[in-house]
């Protein structure tokens, strides 16, 4: 490792040294350039920014931003979150040091994935942030994903990042069943997934949202744990009860809240933003017990392998998954903290401790092309 | 009809050499230019071993989405013909109350991307969506299914037959009217002198306009993603987001190349290569037809069209805009630069796109001969490879072979530094990437406006001893000037709205009208979408303005 975080060094001064180049002009001047690289080469002289594998490792209870080495350097993270979810952390995280530039390209999670696959190692990603746990495996079966270190590891429940340790989960959602209060209560509801379609009380009077990556994890866990027959006659039952097929992530709750259905399914933190900007709104969020019905997800991130900035990469996933991190996430997407330190504090929708999730190697979810062709065969796609 | 021998291109090319060699070059680079992204799928095609590519290509699914594909494009080509057609001779040449703005108006769908057109109807029309919730107090539970084929016809259909509409207005414009004042003394009735008179004169420009609302229906990505209407567009993207689907998406794309080609050739049979000039003075509108009873019914025709490609979307629009938002929506606040940036790429890209029509669509026009129709052609396949596809492609090449060492030295030392330059998520490589794929719309324009200049006038100054680009020059472009206008604002219109190959290779950070009506719809913030997709529709109405009025210069 060490090793390689020397090469990074020497590859990273000529990199930087056409990035500046290219965000001044295009129009050559001679002069110019050489002073761009004379002032760079500088900063690689007196400060060698990061620290190697010379680092202040996370740890579960939880470590400060404070506790943390200062970072420095230009980040390259290519996104499939939304701006809204991540874009306020990494600029608070910017602002902390003064020598790091974060740039964030904004596309879909598979835009992304084939887009890291066309640049090969020339990929000036030095990072890839996903919606969903899915991309991060396909990346690694691309063979595009380095190991992270321990700490770091260690630091996320092994369900939540991958076994071979070369991504890891930096917010948690779980499967949720939205209810309208005004019409059940939780008690009342089932505690079982499969039950949803064949209780009556339920037809006509469920949505859910079926163009989501969510669905598609939801839909291709279902197949692996319960196979595809299963996985069809319960789609099909969903639709024989009548079930509202959604698009877009607020439509469920809002229908829910307005009493359209009773009943929605959706990833519990739309819930959240709904409860969030509508506390009075009749909406109550349950789980079901240990099935997929409460199926966790993770929104995560890789290094890359051809990244020349794998080190500070490294340490800027320790500050996701650092309190401050952690803390952004509950606070403004209401999804999960990933580490046992952060607290849910968020009284509207159940903390996580109190979830039976069930027990989901989050790898198996790279390849959601089955559950695409199951629903493309009962006339979803 | 295309070759060295026919009538017109023997008497277009006395004045010149029969093959202007300088000419025939450029315009083979910049055809070679326009091509060379598609070389992309020929590599990852390659990839493939030969027993695969069988497999992938003769099955049942992929006959099942090729004939999709042809079905939506025929469809919405015919259809826009049937309504662009119409609609052209009403505003040029009956009496239909307020001319000017009903010509705006309908062609004005062409300014909005059929993504947001698409989007306002699915909320709309949807089996609950906003027009189930007016008619469900008289009972009615669901509408029926917009979604599939059909639905992905009817919304393209409406936002790309101004395409047609343009082409066919100008030609109108343009002929002479008194021949068909001429056929009625004869007795022949208004539609019989419509079909002996009218129709063989449009005809070409029918065909021009109809070429690209084909190639344009077979790319679209935005319509049939949100119709979930199964053809080329929506299956290469879905391939795309799959695992280890780049190969077969290659496949697909070749395909759809394949299917462009036997297009652009039939389309050239029909067009024909005739000058468009005529010896005399005189392009007479003729006699208005008086449409009588029949003007408020015609008046209202245009009105439902205008309210129902314009209005509705800008109403969901407006309405998502004063309905409630979160606190999220800041990161999705509207700046200015974002609308400058949109203004400021697509002019570049529209003038780039008309430089280099110009050699390929004069030598086209000028020396028709296998050749130039090749260069010619040729240009048009970008029009039909989706975006994405152009997109990934230059992603391959940026990244891999896009990187330049400059030399050089700095005052005062003598040592060669050399520095590094990329064109990977830059402008430059995203302005190539929009001239690709919209410069056709150019070449069509410019290459008509070629053919309607008498070559008698630059033969004329050529025994005045000039030389042959100074004739050019003085003579020729003021001429094709309106032609060379109305071609770039098109460019510039359609790259206002381009999406796919804006995410893939602009410079990281670089925000236009586009992107953030993106970001804001995949974050479910749909208000935030509503200013940048206002602005966008205001900006290329004005693009669509300045179509119109070059094409006024004409008649």
């Amino acid at each position: 490792m060490p090793g390689t975080d020397f090469e990074s060094v020497e590859t990273r001064r000529t990199r930087r040294g056409f990035l500046a180049l290219g965000g001044g002009a295009l129009a050559v001047g001679f002069a110019g350039c050489t002073e761009d690289a004379t002032d760079d080469e500088g900063n690689e002289d007196d400060n060698p920014t990061e620290v190697g594998d010379e680092y202040e490792p996370v740890s579960r209870e939880g470590t400060s931003w404070d506790d943390l080495p200062p970072l420095a350097g230009e980040l390259t993270i290519y996104s499939g979150r939304t701006e809204d979810q991540i874009d306020p952390v990494i600029r608070d995280i910017e602002a902390l040091y003064d020598d790091l530039t974060i740039e964030v390209r904004y596309d879909s999670n598979e835009a992304h994935l084939s887009t890291i696959n066309e640049e090969g190692e020339q990929s000036p990603a030095d990072l890839l942030y996903t919606q969903d746990s899915g991309t991060l495996g396909a990346l690694k079966e691309m063979g595009r994903t380095v190991a992270l270190t321990d700490d770091v590891i260690e630091t996320v429940p092994s369900n939540w990042r991958d076994p071979g340790g070369t991504w890891v989960g930096v917010s948690g959602r779980v499967m949720a069943v939205l209810y309208n209060t005004d019409n059940y209560s939780a008690e009342e509801l089932p505690d079982d997934i499969f039950e949803y379609a064949r209780d009556d009380r339920f037809r006509d009077d469920m949505g859910w949202r079926v163009d989501s990556g969510s669905f598609l994890s939801f839909i291709r866990a279902m197949m692996i744990e319960h196979g595809e027959e299963t996985t069809r006659r319960f789609i099909e039952d969903m639709e024989a009860a009548g079930v509202t097929n959604h698009e877009g992530g607020s439509t469920t709750p809002e229908a829910v809240a307005a009493g359209e259905v009773s009943v929605g399914f959706t990833n519990h933190y739309y819930g959240g933003r709904l409860l969030d900007d509508q506390p009075d709104a009749p909406m109550g969020v349950h789980f079901t017990d240990g099935d997929l019905g409460a199926l966790f997800n993770v929104s995560g991130v890789a290094v890359l392998d051809s990244s020349d900035n794998q080190a500070l990469a490294r340490n800027f996933t320790r500050h996701v998954l650092s309190i401050e991190g952690q803390e952004f996430f509950v606070d403004t997407n209401r999804e999960y903290a990933v580490i046992p330190g952060v607290e849910y504090a968020f009284d509207a929708v159940p903390s996580i401790d109190d979830i039976n999730y069930p027990d989901f190697d989050l790898n198996q979810l790279a390849d959601v092309e089955p559950a695409v062709d199951l629903l493309r065969e009962v006339g979803y796609r | 009809m295309v070759t060295d021998t026919n009538e017109p291109a023997d008497r277009a090319s006395t004045a010149q050499d029969a093959r202007p060699l300088g000419l025939t070059l450029l315009s083979g680079a910049i055809a070679a230019a326009m091509v060379f992204p598609l070389s992309w799928l020929l590599v990852r095609a390659a990839e493939v071993d030969a027993a695969r590519a069988f497999g992938i290509v003769f099955r049942a699914r992929n006959f099942e989405i090729t004939l999709n594909s042809l079905v939506l494009m025929g469809s919405v080509t015919v259809l826009s013909v049937l309504i662009a057609v119409p609609l052209a001779v009403l505003t040029v040449r009956t009496d239909l109350p307020y001319r000017r703005f009903w010509t705006v108006v309908v062609a004005l769908p062409l300014a909005l991307p059929s993504y947001i057109g698409a989007f306002a109807f699915v909320s709309v029309f949807r089996p609950r969506g906003v027009v189930q919730s007016w008619l469900e107090p008289f009972g009615v539970q669901e509408l029926p299914s917009i979604y599939g084929l059909p639905g992905a016809i009817v919304i393209i259909t409406l936002y790309t037959y101004p395409y047609v509409y343009i082409t066919t207005r100008a030609a109108l414009k343009g002929f002479d009217g008194s021949l068909v004042d001429a056929a009625l003394t004869l007795e022949q009735s208004r539609w019989a002198a419509f079909r002996r008179v009218t129709l063989p004169q449009i005809q070409p420009a029918i065909a021009a306009g109809a070429l690209l609302v084909a190639l344009y229906a077979v790319s679209d990505f935005g319509t049939p993603a949100f119709l979930q209407a199964e053809v080329f567009t929506r299956q290469i993207y879905l391939e795309h987001r799959s695992l280890g689907g780049a190969h077969y998406a290659a496949f697909l794309s070749l395909q759809l190349v394949a299917i462009t080609l036997l297009i652009l050739s039939v389309e050239s049979r029909i067009r024909g290569n005739e000058p468009l000039y005529t010896d005399s003075a005189s392009s007479g509108t003729g006699s208005r037809i008086r449409l009588g009873r029949w003007k408020w019914p015609a008046t209202m025709a245009c009105g439902l069209l205008g309210f129902v490609t314009l209005v509705l979307p800008v109403l969901i629009y407006a309405h998502w805009l004063f309905t409630v938002q979160t606190t999220r929506a800041e990161t999705f606040a509207f700046s200015p630069i974002h609308a400058l940036n949109s203004v400021g790429v697509s002019a570049v890209a529209a003038v780039v796109a008309a430089a280099l029509a110009l050699p390929v669509a004069y030598l086209a026009a000028r020396h028709p001969n296998r050749l130039s129709w090749a260069f010619e052609r040729v240009t048009y396949v970008g029009f039909a490879v989706p975006g994405i596809v152009i997109g990934l492609a230059l992603v391959f090449f940026g990244a891999n072979y896009g990187t330049f060492s400059v030399g050089g030295y700095s005052l005062g030392d003598t040592t060669l530094r050399t520095v590094e330059l990329s064109v990977y998520q830059s402008i430059p490589i995203l302005v190539f990437a929009y001239v690709v794929r919209f410069m056709p719309q150019a070449v069509g324009a410019t290459r008509t406006s070629v053919l309607q200049v008498n070559p008698k006038l630059t033969e004329a100054a050529a025994t005045l001893g000039k030389e042959p680009i100074s004739a050019f020059r003085s003579v020729t472009l003021p001429l094709i000037a309106p032609g060379v206008v109305a071609g770039a604002a098109l460019v510039f219109l359609t790259t206002m709205k381009e999406l796919p190959a804006t995410l893939l290779l602009r410079p990281t950070g670089f925000e236009t009208l586009v992107t953030r009506i993106w970001a804001a719809e995949s974050a479910a913030v749909y208000g935030q979408a509503a200013i940048p997709a206002l602005i966008l529709i205001v900006v290329s109405g004005c693009s669509m303005v300045i179509i119109l009025k070059q094409e006024d210069y004409d008649g």
